[in-house]
C-alpha cells in the first residue's frame, strides 16, 4: 500500500467482512464428529430431522433400529450431498430462489409488475332496451330547449372550441361523395398535399444543409 | 416492479416506492493515453466524488450512438454554405460516411436518492406516493407535487450537486433526457435510440420531452425469454441456457419495435492479490473490450464511523470462526480464515488511520444486448471472458436478471442481488476504477480528421484550422512519420477542407512529378508556379510594392548572398532595399535593382553586389526571381503551389560546417533561400485576409526549418497565424530534427504521430507527443500496430491510424478518414508511382 514507492495496489476487502461460517464445535467447546459444517449442511441436516420425526406415521415401518438407521442415512446423504457445495460460493437459498424464478418465469413474461394474462376469446352478451320513436315529439319545445342549453354552454364556458361543422348529407347523396364535396372536388391534389405536409424552417444547420443542397449522396466508393 | 417515475420535475424524479431522486449528467475526465500524473489527478477526482456522495447513489455509463448530423454540425459550425458549395458537398457526403462507420459515444449518470432527515418527511412522501397508487387504481387523475416540496428538493439537490468536484461539470438532467434513459434501458443493442437530447431546444429533445405519462412506457420483461419457448422440447426446460432478459415494448404499435434480449452480469470479485494503478481502470476502459457494454454502479457510501462496528463484528466472528475450524483436516480451512484476517485488519488500520476515508459498497452490474438471444449469450461470454483474463470475476446469476436490470434504472430501489454482490471497497481502491473516463479527442469544430479509435467506441475527432482566438491555441499541426504512413494524405486532406470552406493555400511541391500541383488542379483553380519553367515571377517586391516587398526580399537575399545584415555588403543592401531609395530610383523589382546595381548606383561595392546576384540570376532557376519579363504573381487563387523539384537543399553538415559550407552548390544556396521566400511569402498571403482561411502545408518540413530563415518565418506564423486563422501543417519523418528548435516544436499544439516502424524515432515522436518514450507498450503499438504493414501492404482498413495529441494535450488514437467525396477521394490517393512501388503510400 506504497503510495510513494513502487507501483499503486490497491484491493477490495469484500472478504474482510464476508467469509464463510462453518460450525465445528458445540457451545460448550467439544468437537462436532466428522465436522466443520457448513451452515447450509446444519440447516438442511436439522430440517430433514424435524421433517422425518415428525412424519413418523407417514415412513417408520422398518422397526425402530431400522427407522433410526433409515433416518441417519437420509440425513447423513443429505448433509454429505450439501457439502459438495463449494465452501464460501453464494448463499444456496438465493440460488435455489433464482432456479425457481428462471423455471417458474410467466411465459407472458412481466408488465408493470404483474404477470401478463391475455384473455381468450370471449362472446360478448349484452342486453339492449329500445324506446318507443314513432310518438312524434313536440318540435317546437325541443327547439327551444336546444337553444337554451346551447346559450349556457357558451356563456359558461367561452374557451370551449366551436364544434366542427358536420357535412350535412341531403337525402340524395352518399355520404363518400358528401365527404368529397366537402373537400372541395376542385382544389388541385398539390394544395391538399400542401396541407398535409407544412413547410416548416430548418430547426438545425444540417437540415438547412440538406433542404438547400439537395444534391443526390454520391455512391461511396466502398474502399475506404 | 414497475417504472419508478411518479413525478417528474426538472432532474428531479419522485417515485413509486416514497423516495425522490436528482439525476445529473457528468462530463467524463480526459483520459485516455494522458500521461500517469494526469491520471492520477483524475482518479483523485473520482475519489473525492465518491466521498460527496454518502448514502446511495447509482452511477450509470451507457451507450449512446452519435447522429453523424450532430457532427456535420460541428463541421458547417460558423462557416456560411452559400458562400461554400464545396464544403456543402463534402459534408454532406460525410453524413454518409458517417452513418456507415457508425459513431458513438458514451454518456455518463449520476442519480442520488435525496435523503430526509425527519421521519415526519419522510412518512409524508410515502403516503403521498401511496395516494397515487391508489389514485392510479381507481383511475383518479394525479396529484401533483406541491410547488414548496418541489423547491425544497431542488435546494436538496443543488446542495448535492455542489459536492461533486467541478471538473465532472454535473449538468441536471432534463426530462427529455430521462425520457432517453428510460427507452434506452428498453432498447438496448437495438440501435434504435433516437439521439441522446442535449439542448431543449434540439430536435431529439421536442420528440422526447413528455407530455403525459405515456411518454414512460412501461416494457414487457420475461426472464430467460419464456414467450419464445417451445414447451414441448425438452432443451427448452433448461434455463441455464437462457441467462437473459427479454425486454420488448408493449405499447409499440406491432412490428415497429423488436425485441431486446439483454444479459446482464454482475462483478463478484476482484484479483486475490489486489489491482495495480494505473492498469486498474475496469470501467474506465471498458470500451476496450471491444463490446457494447452498459454498466452501472449501485454504490452505498458510509463513514468509517459507521463500519467501525461492523468491523468489530467481523472481527468476532472471524475469532469464532477460528475457534470452530480449530483442528480442521482441509488445508485450505484455515489459510481462508487468515486471509480474511488479514485483509480485515488491514481495512481497519486504512479507516483508523484516515479518518476521511469511507467505505465504499458498490455493486457493478454490466450489461449486454442485442436484438438476438444467442448473439447476446456469445456477447455476455465475451465480456466475462475479457474480464476473466484480468483476473475479474463476473457471475450472472440465473434468475436475477430482471432484479439486475432493475438495479440499472435510476429511481428503482435497490434489491436483494444488489445487495447481495456488493463488494466492500474504500473510496481510494474504488477511484482506482476510474469509471468517468474518456478518450475524447480533437476541437470543438472544423474539418473532420478521423475517428477515435483509442477504444472500441468509435467518436469523430475534429480539427479547428482556423485555431480558436477565445481559446488562444493555434490550428497549427505537426505530422510525423514514415514514408507512406499517409502524411501525405492527410495534408492534402486539411489543404482540400480549407479551400473548401473559402481559404486559400500555399504549397511548396518539391516531387519531381508534382504531386501537389496534379491535386490542387484537381480540386480548385489552382496557380502552379514552377521554379525550373516559370510562367508568372516571385519578386516580392514585384508582388508587395516597396514597403512590404523589400522586407520579404531582404530576407530572401540575405542567406542567398551570404551577407551579414550589419557587414559592408549588409548595410549596402539594406540602403538599396530602403522603400525610398526603390521609390527615387524607381525600382520596381529585383531585376531594376540587379541593373541599377551593375550600372547607375553610386554607392560603394555596388557593382561587387551586383555581381554577386548575378551568378544566381544568370542561372535558369534564377529566373522566377530575377525576370523582369515575367508578370508578377497575382496570388488571389485558392491554391497556390510552387513546384520546387529543381532546387537543392543544404544538409545539417553544410549548414554547420564551414568548409563544406564555403563550398556549397549554387543550387543549394538558392533553394534553401527560396524556401524562406516562399515561407515569408506565405505568411503574407495567408495574413492578408484576416476573415479568411489560410493554409501554408509543407510536407518534409526540413527544407524550411534547416534554414534559420525559413524557421523563423514559420514562428512567427504559427504565433501570428491563429489571429488570421492560418496554420501551417508540417509533415517530416522525425519530429525532434525537423520540426525546428524547441520553440517551434513547443509551438505546434497539434500533434500526429503516424506509423514509425523505426524505433529510434518511434521513441522520439512518443516524446513529442508527450508520451512515455521508455513504455514498452506504447512503442510497440506505434512500431508495428498502427497501419500495420503486411505482406500486400497495409489492409484498407487499417490505413490512417496514428497517435494524436490534440490541442488540449489530449492523447488517443486515430483513424484518419479521407475525404468523403469520391472524387476528393481519390485525388488526396493520388501518390508519386515511384513512392507507390516503393511502399504503401495512400
Amino acid at each position: 500500500m506504497s503510495e510513494e514507492h513502487g507501483p499503486d495496489i490497491v484491493k477490495w476487502y469484500t472478504r474482510a467482512r464476508r467469509f464463510p461460517q462453518l460450525i465445528g464445535r458445540t457451545p460448550d467447546g467439544a468437537k462436532i464428529p466428522g465436522g466443520p459444517y457448513t451452515v447450509t449442511q446444519a440447516v438442511g441436516a436439522g430440517l430433514i430431522l424435524i421433517v422425518g420425526l415428525n412424519s413418523m406415521d407417514l415412513w417408520a415401518r422398518f422397526g425402530l433400529i431400522g427407522n433410526i438407521l433409515v433416518l441417519a442415512t437420509v440425513t447423513w446423504t443429505a448433509v454429505w450431498l450439501l457439502g459438495q457445495i463449494p465452501v464460501g460460493s453464494r448463499n444456496p437459498l438465493s440460488v435455489a430462489t433464482g432456479i425457481a424464478h428462471a423455471i417458474g418465469a410467466p411465459s407472458t413474461g412481466r408488465l408493470a409488475g404483474r404477470t401478463v394474462r391475455i384473455r381468450r376469446p370471449h362472446q360478448l352478451r349484452h342486453t339492449v332496451v329500445l324506446a318507443r320513436t314513432d310518438m312524434a315529439p313536440d318540435v317546437t319545445v325541443l327547439q327551444k330547449k336546444r337553444a337554451h342549453a346551447s346559450l349556457t354552454a357558451e356563456q359558461t364556458t367561452p374557451l370551449a372550441t366551436p364544434e366542427p361543422r358536420l357535412p350535412r348529407f341531403s337525402g340524395r347523396q352518399r355520404p363518400v361523395e358528401a365527404l368529397v364535396a366537402t373537400q372541395g372536388p376542385t382544389s388541385p391534389p398539390e394544395a391538399s398535399a400542401a396541407v398535409l405536409v407544412p413547410r416548416m424552417a430548418p430547426l438545425t444547420g444540417v437540415q438547412a444543409l440538406l433542404a438547400n443542397h439537395p444534391t443526390t449522396r454520391p455512391e461511396m466508393e466502398t474502399s475506404r | 416492479m414497475r417504472s419508478p417515475a411518479r413525478t417528474i420535475a426538472g432532474h428531479l424524479m419522485w417515485t413509486r416506492t416514497g423516495s425522490v431522486w436528482a439525476i445529473w449528467r457528468l462530463t467524463a475526465l480526459p483520459y485516455g493515453y494522458r500521461p500517469t500524473k494526469d491520471k492520477l489527478e483524475a482518479r483523485a477526482l473520482h475519489q473525492a466524488l465518491i466521498r460527496a456522495l454518502p448514502g446511495e447513489s447509482l452511477l450509470l455509463g451507457v451507450c449512446a450512438g452519435l447522429d453523424p448530423a450532430a457532427v456535420v454540425e460541428r463541421m458547417i459550425d460558423r462557416v456560411d454554405l452559400s458562400e461554400c458549395p464545396d464544403w456543402a458537398a463534402e459534408c454532406n457526403a460525410t453524413l454518409d460516411t458517417l452513418d456507415e462507420i457508425g459513431i458513438g459515444q458514451r454518456v455518463y449518470w449520476l442519480a442520488v436518492p435525496l435523503s430526509d432527515a425527519s421521519g415526519k418527511d419522510r412518512a409524508a412522501e410515502s403516503f403521498r406516493a401511496a395516494t397515487a397508487d391508489l389514485r392510479d387504481l381507481l383511475g383518479m387523475p394525479r396529484a401533483g407535487v406541491p410547488a414548496k416540496e418541489i423547491s425544497r428538493r431542488l435546494a436538496q439537490a443543488k446542495k448535492i450537486a455542489e459536492g461533486i468536484p467541478a471538473p465532472f461539470h454535473p449538468a441536471p438532467a432534463t426530462a427529455a433526457q430521462l425520457v432517453w434513459l428510460h427507452l434506452h434501458a428498453q432498447q438496448r443493442g437495438l440501435f434504435t435510440d433516437v439521439t441522446l437530447p442535449e439542448s431543449p431546444g434540439d430536435v431529439a429533445a421536442q420528440l422526447l420531452a413528455p407530455r403525459s405519462g405515456a411518454a414512460l412506457s412501461e416494457p414487457l420483461l420475461d426472464e430467460g425469454g419464456q414467450s419464445d419457448l417451445d414447451r414441448k422440447s425438452l432443451r427448452s426446460w433448461n434455463p441455464l441456457e437462457r441467462r437473459y432478459l427479454k425486454v420488448s415494448q408493449p405499447h409499440a404499435v406491432t412490428g415497429t419495435a423488436a425485441a431486446s434480449y439483454q444479459s446482464l452480469l454482475v462483478l463478484s470479485d476482484v484479483p486475490d492479490g489486489g489491482m495495480t494503478f494505473p492498469g486498474s481502470e475496469f470501467l474506465g476502459r471498458i470500451d476496450e473490450c471491444g463490446l457494447e457494454v452498459d454498466w452501472a454502479m449501485r454504490l452505498t457510501v458510509r463513514s468509517s464511523h459507521q463500519v467501525a462496528k461492523e468491523n468489530r463484528k467481523a472481527l468476532n466472528n472471524l475469532n469464532e470462526q477460528f475457534a470452530q475450524r480449530d483442528g480442521e483436516q482441509s488445508p485450505s480451512g484455515q489459510s481462508v480464515l487468515e486471509r480474511s484476517a488479514a485483509d480485515l485488519a488491514e481495512y481497519a488500520a486504512i479507516l483508523e488511520s484516515d479518518k476521511l476515508e469511507v467505505e465504499a459498497q458498490a455493486t457493478v452490474v454490466f450489461a449486454v444486448a442485442s436484438p438476438a438471444a444467442e448473439t447476446t449469450v456469445d456477447q455476455a461470454r465475451k465480456l466475462a471472458d475479457y474480464f476473466g483474463a484480468a483476473g475479474y470475476k463476473l457471475q450472472q446469476p440465473l434468475g436475477y436478471q430482471e432484479d439486475l436490470w432493475w438495479a440499472m434504472i435510476p429511481g428503482a430501489p435497490a434489491n436483494k442481488s444488489v445487495r447481495e454482490f456488493a463488494q466492500i471497497t474504500t473510496s481510494r481502491a474504488l477511484s482506482a476504477t476510474v469509471p468517468f473516463a474518456s478518450s475524447d479527442l480533437g476541437d470543438a469544430r472544423g474539418s473532420l480528421l478521423g475517428v477515435n479509435i483509442s477504444t472500441g467506441r468509435a467518436g469523430a475527432v475534429l480539427h479547428d484550422i482556423a485555431g480558436a482566438s477565445r481559446r488562444d491555441v493555434s490550428g497549427s499541426m505537426g505530422i510525423a512519420g514514415e514514408l507512406g504512413a499517409g502524411k501525405s494524405l492527410l495534408m492534402k486532406k486539411l489543404a482540400g477542407d480549407i479551400v473548401d470552406r473559402g481559404g486559400q493555400i500555399i504549397v511548396p511541391d518539391r516531387t519531381a512529378m508534382g504531386e501537389w500541383a496534379e491535386w490542387a488542379a484537381s480540386v480548385t483553380k489552382a496557380t502552379v508556379v514552377d521554379i525550373a519553367d516559370p510562367t508568372v515571377s516571385l519578386d516580392p517586391l514585384r508582388m508587395y510594392g516597396p514597403r512590404v516587398g523589400s522586407r520579404i526580399t531582404q530576407s530572401f537575399l540575405t542567406p542567398l548572398l551570404n551577407v551579414s545584415p550589419t557587414s559592408e555588403r549588409g548595410v549596402l543592401l539594406a540602403d538599396v532595399l530602403d522603400p525610398e531609395y526603390l521609390a527615387q530610383h524607381q525600382l520596381s523589382g529585383l531585376g531594376d535593382v540587379l541593373s541599377h546595381l551593375e550600372n547607375g548606383c553610386k554607392l560603394d561595392g555596388a557593382y561587387d553586389l551586383a555581381r554577386l546576384m548575378r551568378v544566381f540570376a544568370r542561372r535558369d532557376f534564377g529566373r522566377v526571381i530575377f525576370d523582369n519579363n515575367l508578370p508578377p504573381l497575382t496570388p488571389d487563387a485558392p491554391a497556390i503551389v510552387i513546384r520546387t523539384h529543381t532546387l537543392e537543399l543544404p544538409n545539417r553538415e553544410e549548414l554547420h560546417t564551414a568548409h563544406l559550407f564555403e563550398q556549397m552548390r549554387l543550387e543549394k544556396i538558392f533553394g534553401r533561400a527560396t524556401y524562406a521566400l516562399i515561407a515569408g511569402l506565405a505568411r503574407e498571403i495567408c495574413f492578408a485576409d484576416r476573415s479568411r482561411l489560410g493554409g501554408f502545408p509543407v510536407d518534409e518540413a526540413h527544407h524550411l526549418t534547416s534554414s534559420p530563415e525559413g524557421e523563423r518565418e514559420i514562428i512567427d506564423f504559427v504565433r501570428d497565424g491563429r489571429k488570421h486563422m492560418a496554420a501551417v501543417l508540417l509533415g517530416s519523418h522525425d519530429p525532434e530534427a525537423d520540426f525546428g528548435s524547441d520553440t517551434l516544436r513547443g509551438l505546434i499544439p497539434t500533434r500526429i504521430q503516424m506509423r514509425q516502424r523505426d524505433k529510434t524515432l518511434a521513441k522520439k515522436g512518443l516524446r513529442w507527443l508527450d508520451m512515455d518514450p521508455e513504455d514498452e507498450d506504447l512503442l510497440e503499438m506505434l512500431v508495428s500496430d498502427t497501419s500495420p504493414v503486411g505482406p500486400n501492404g497495409v489492409e484498407e482498413w487499417r490505413r490512417g491510424e496514428c497517435f494524436i495529441r490534440d490541442s488540449s494535450g489530449n492523447i488517443g488514437r486515430l483513424k484518419v478518414l479521407a475525404p468523403s467525396l469520391p472524387d476528393r477521394n481519390r485525388a488526396v490517393r493520388t501518390s508519386p508511382p515511384e513512392l507507390k512501388s516503393a511502399s504503401t503510400e495512400h
